[in-house]
């Protein structure tokens, strides 16, 4: 019989578990049982002890050794949490979503977004336990002098962040495998990908310990170690995001979880802009980090826009029976038309704090920030359209919404190289008309203030766009409030 | 009356330009097993999937003890048991395990979730498998693992696709076996297997499909007797076998006469009594008849007569 079947009463282990999310269960059982896990325990062991003799052997500890001590530890620890941990997870989602065990979990109680969690969860609960193992060896690098308690948690706090991201990308990768010609891309990626990340952790611990202990306490810390726990929220976000999207079917909402990244992602981001960066450096912060932004956001609103425009007949069994929420929340639920009400939304808020960034913080900068923001709604607005134009005129191709989406992105780069290849013709280092469709060129121009008249000409393009597709955003709000009146008749006749 | 266990009235799933399946209806009854039988391809598969409210139609509507699995499939998933023709189990958990955390998942706590682990791993004969690895079981003992995991919330209608498939024929009467206790504490069954002798032994019902269209549906014992309008009759006689040949070729209902290693063989297209008035005017024609044996229909023979065998 098994350990955790037996004829005893419950141990208060077994009631704790009945409580947690059971495929952080399963990973952990998993997990311990495996010999990769005996594998690392070893090498983990083996490591601390070389560290410890390394110490043992210092002659007289000088005014860094601690810090010293703290970094091979940590440099020890990263291919554990950021490359073992996460290729761990790779392997079982991999598994999860092949041989259709996917389908037998969602038969279950188990929704895709309480199945990532619990992944997630599982590998957070990794990372404390090889951290537990390392625990007195950090405790004896403050002994040794050279580094304090701040810097040890912060840079805990970063190691269990970077673990977290490392993972969330191997699950999101590993769930894209269910496309059949995506799997061994995603294979390599994924080793690609955590190999690198891995080299970067040891090889930049040192200069982040340094970093760190230098800056904790500053204004700038604060301000910066915030926008880093944002960034690592907003990725976390996005590859759970995806592979919730792969566990779950088709005519599910898969929707949400990206409309809501983009919508948090919008307000926290300027959120962070507006009410953390210090003005005497926001004129620089907030184009860079709007860019930043952009740059994220706009695939996920182009492939957004590119859906179905429909709700699929279960989505529609969702919708709130009263009309105001269901109108309110139209923006978040499927489809193409409101993707259209979403973009108009995020854009909004984008040039509303544009316009109104003079005014935050007491400090009055330059509209570089409003420019940005109203260059970069038109530019979503014209791919946007590109991606549902090809979608329309695909209908009968069982891939349209990839489909729709590549040649969006594909348009995107085309533009540059066609830009590329103007400037290698005429020799003009210059911008030109011809570079219109080179986005982040014509962007940085924008934002420099320069040539302002071509910010109207793309303002104009968008626009148009935007009237061009009034009907489909209207559609997509009828077709929620239909769905709700249907759902608020169908309750009533249940009654 | 009992209301039905499941309704599927109409349903109907394109795939592109293929119609997988065409305005589908049948339904079942509490504690039935029905045999979901049709050619490849003939939508048996996306029909189970739909059921188990993993796909869904263009059209049409399923109802399982009067839940819409389009309306409310979280619900019907509850009372719903979906047996895939794959399974894969975990790495690194053992069978208890595996079944400990599917119970989990299905919302079980506590002593609860234990006892029921138990009984289900015990009612599908996984008792002694217990501590071994849910990977290294044979693949009889991997359908009975496959089988508990389904039964751990203790659905009402049981949908199994395939599971026969890749049995030995012992695993296989033990499986027969397991499906026939189910069915006795009142589950419903459909079930769908290419081992046509196999459900002509376990299924009270058929459901008999072809390119996506019912061909026929109710018990088997109602449908043998439409197809046995055209039975096979075998029969032997002492003496001349072509005074017989003679006799029996120019009696009404009897097509496509032959003799084979000295047995006569013809279609009969009669009824029961009109069999027995066909062995009378035998008898009264002095042929000393040693074996008249018109032959029951099977399955297979439901089967092979039901349906052409058309791929899509």
């Amino acid at each position: 019989m098994s350990d955790t079947i037996t004829d005893r009463g419950l141990t208060w282990g077994e009631r704790l578990s009945d409580r947690v999310n059971p495929i952080l269960v399963r990973e952990v059982l998993q997990a311990l049982h495996g010999k990769m896990f005996l594998l690392t325990l070893a090498t983990a062991v083996a490591s601390l002890i070389l560290i410890a003799l390394w110490v043992a052997a210092f002659d007289n500890t000088d005014i860094t050794s601690g810090r010293e001590v703290f970094v091979a530890a940590l440099v020890v620890l990263a291919p554990i949490v950021v490359f073992v941990v996460p290729l761990q997870a790779f392997m079982s989602m991999r598994h999860e979503v092949s041989g259709g065990m996917d389908e037998q979990l969602l038969l279950t109680g188990l929704t895709p977004r309480r199945i990532v969690v619990g992944k997630l969860l599982a590998s957070l609960l990794m990372f404390v336990l090889f951290t537990g193992m390392f625990s007195p060896l950090l405790a004896m690098t403050y002994l040794l002098r050279g580094i304090d308690v701040p810097t040890i948690a912060v840079m805990i706090l970063c190691a269990a962040m970077a673990s977290l991201v490392a993972n969330a990308f191997a699950i999101g990768m590993a769930s894209l495998g269910r496309i059949r010609v995506l799997a061994p891309v995603t294979m390599i990626v994924t080793i690609g990908g955590l190999v690198f990340a891995t080299i970067l952790c040891m090889a930049g611990a040192w200069e982040l310990v340094r970093e760190i202990q230098g800056a904790i306490g500053t204004t700038e810390f604060t301000e910066v170690f915030g926008g880093v726990i944002l960034g690592f929220f907003a990725t976390v976000w996005l590859f759970g995001a995806v592979a919730a999207a792969v566990l779950a079917h088709e005519h599910e909402n898969r929707s949400t979880p990206f409309r809501l990244f983009v919508l948090i992602g919008t307000i926290a981001g300027f959120g962070w802009i507006g009410m953390v960066a210090d003005a005497r450096w926001i004129d620089d912060v907030a184009p860079g980090a709007a860019s930043i932004m952009a740059l994220v956001f706009a695939p996920v609103l182009i492939a957004l826009a590119c859906e179905k425009d429909e709700l699929s007949p279960r989505v529609r069994t969702y919708v709130p029976k009263r009309s105001a929420i269901a109108t309110l929340i139209t923006p978040l639920l499927p489809g193409g038309g409101r993707a259209l009400l979403l973009l108009l939304l995020a854009g909004g808020i984008a040039i509303g704090f544009g316009a109104l960034l003079p005014w935050l913080n007491g400090y009055a900068p330059d509209r570089r920030m409003f420019w940005l923001a109203v260059g970069s709604w038109a530019y979503l607005w014209i791919f946007a359209s590109i991606g549902r134009f090809a979608r329309q005129k695909m209908e009968n191709i069982s891939t349209r919404f990839w489909a729709a989406l590549v040649i969006a992105l594909v348009t995107f780069v085309l533009g540059m190289i066609f830009s590329l290849v103007i400037f290698a013709v005429t020799g003009d280092d210059d911008w030109s008309v011809a570079h219109v469709f080179n986005v982040p060129w014509t962007l940085s121009r924008i934002e420099r203030g320069r040539d302002l008249w071509i910010l109207g000409v793309i303002g104009l393009g968008g626009l148009i766009w935007m009237m061009l597709n009034l009907a489909s955003l209207a559609r997509g709000l009828g077709e929620v409030g239909a769905a709700s009146r249907e759902r608020a008749q169908r309750t009533l006749s249940a009654d | 009356m009992t209301e039905a266990l499941l309704e599927v009235d109409n349903l109907r799933r394109m795939y592109g330009k293929v119609c997988a399946v065409d305005n589908l209806s049948f339904s079942m009854d509490p504690g039935r097993i029905v045999g979901f039988i049709g050619p490849n391809g003939a939508g048996k598969t996306t029909t189970m999937r739909i059921l188990a409210t993993l796909d869904l139609p263009d059209s049409g509507e399923a109802m399982i003890n009067g839940l819409s699995v389009l309306v409310e499939p979280r619900k019907v998933r509850e009372s719903v048991g979906f047996m895939s023709d794959q399974f894969q189990p975990y790495p690194n958990l053992d069978v208890m395990q595996y079944l400990d955390f599917f119970a989990r998942a299905n919302g079980l706590t506590g002593k609860e979730r234990i006892s029921t682990v138990r009984s289900a791993a015990s009612f599908c004969g996984l008792d002694s498998f217990s501590s071994r690895p849910a990977t290294g079981l044979s693949k009889g003992m991997g359908q009975r693992l496959h089988l508990a995991k389904t039964l751990l919330h203790d659905p009402s209608l049981l949908i199994l696709d395939e599971p026969a498939s890749g049995l030995d024929p012992r695993a296989r009467i033990e499986f027969r076996e397991l499906l026939r206790e189910l069915s006795a504490a009142g589950k419903g069954i459909l079930i769908s297997s290419h081992i046509l002798a196999e459900l002509s032994e376990t299924c009270d019902d058929v459901v008999v499909l072809e390119q996506g269209k019912l061909v026929a549906s109710g018990p088997i014992g109602d449908i043998a007797k439409e197809v046995q309008r055209h039975h096979t009759v075998h029969v032997r006689v002492l003496g001349d076998v072509e005074v017989a040949q003679k006799f029996f070729i120019v009696q009404p209902r009897v097509e496509d006469l032959e003799v084979l290693e000295g047995r006569i063989q013809f279609d009969f297209t009669g009824d029961d009594d009109a069999a027995v008035d066909l062995l009378k005017r035998a008898i009264a024609a002095d042929l000393r008849v040693l074996e008249f044996a018109p032959q029951a229909a099977d399955l297979e023979a439901i089967f092979m007569r039901m349906t052409e065998g058309s791929l899509q």
